[in-house]
């Protein structure tokens, strides 16, 4: 075994020591993400779920394709290893996705 | 997300291993199938080691049935890391569990079988044995000192920010 120094990047987590302690954070893969879905020109918003909203399995909007919304889906889980604020929300998002829905798809994209 | 780029779990050097589960849920709030969602996170000391939120697999009458279930469902991974510890010979004396449902805490306390709660089936009933072996403690706490909150239900910017930080998530400028 070898000594590689100190570890700053593993499985795509960012990990920085300081004398204070230990941060952990997935900026680089965030900006991957973004620019992969082109959402670099979204608007942001402040928390990835309004309090308003109601999702429902058929709201009668157009459906969106499935893969894409999967693999949407699957990016964003990986997020969660860092993000536990946003857990809920993917959660949330990923029970609907035998029949995703226009409406759906659309407050998910928000959560960027 | 593009504005809370910067965001990162924070781990300080040298802090306790007082390890504590917070557990919540959210009465019917999926509209699909008016399920409920449990919510939960471990922390040791002030860092955050583990956390999940769960559709729940049955349909609840009342509040404090989500809530009971899912302190059931915090407990049971709290063993699993308290197993963890005591292989590294760490002693975490008794584990407070910290819910905001004093009927759900009740439930736990009280072993009579009771019409209200006599469909909760025996699975979740092991939380009430470790509870009075002292391994586990239930205790109270107000809903807005809830950290498992933002597991369970969408949050108000203000809500969701404090809790935010509550997890140990900080920004990294």
């Amino acid at each position: 075994m070898s000594m590689m120094g100190e570890r700053n990047f593993f499985l795509g987590l960012q990990i920085r020591q300081t004398s204070n302690g230990t941060m952990i954070h997935q900026q680089r893969y965030v900006k991957e993400l973004i620019k992969q879905l082109r959402m670099e020109t979204a608007k942001p918003i402040d928390t990835p779920i309004s309090a308003s909203t109601r999702l429902v399995m058929d709201d009668g909007s157009p459906s969106v394709e499935e893969k894409s919304y999967r693999s949407m889906i699957g990016s964003l889980l990986y997020l969660t290893a860092s993000r536990p604020d946003i857990v809920f929300s993917v959660g949330l998002c990923a029970c609907f996705q035998s029949k995703p829905k226009k409406n759906t798809f659309e407050g998910y994209k928000n959560g960027f | 997300m593009k504005h809370s780029l910067d965001l990162a779990l924070w781990y300080p050097r040298g802090c306790n291993f007082d390890f504590i589960g917070y557990t919540d849920a959210d009465y019917a709030v999926f509209l699909v199938g008016r399920k409920s969602t449990l919510g939960m996170a471990h922390f040791l000391g002030s860092c955050l080691v583990s956390w999940a939120t769960k559709k729940q697999h049955s349909v609840a009458m009342s509040i404090a049935e989500p809530e009971y279930v899912a302190a059931t469902s915090c407990h049971a991974r709290l063993l699993w890391i308290w197993q963890q510890l005591k292989d590294f010979s760490i002693d975490t004396g008794c584990i407070p569990i910290i819910c905001d449902n004093t009927s759900a805490i009740n439930i736990v306390k009280n072993p009579c079988q009771h019409k209200r709660t006599k469909h909760i089936d025996i699975r979740h009933h092991f939380l009430r044995g470790n509870v009075r072996k002292g391994l586990i403690s239930m205790n109270f706490c107000a809903t807005d000192k809830q950290i498992a909150d933002i597991f369970t239900k969408a949050l108000s910017r203000e809500q969701f920010e404090r809790n935010r930080l509550e997890l140990g998530m900080i920004k990294t400028t």
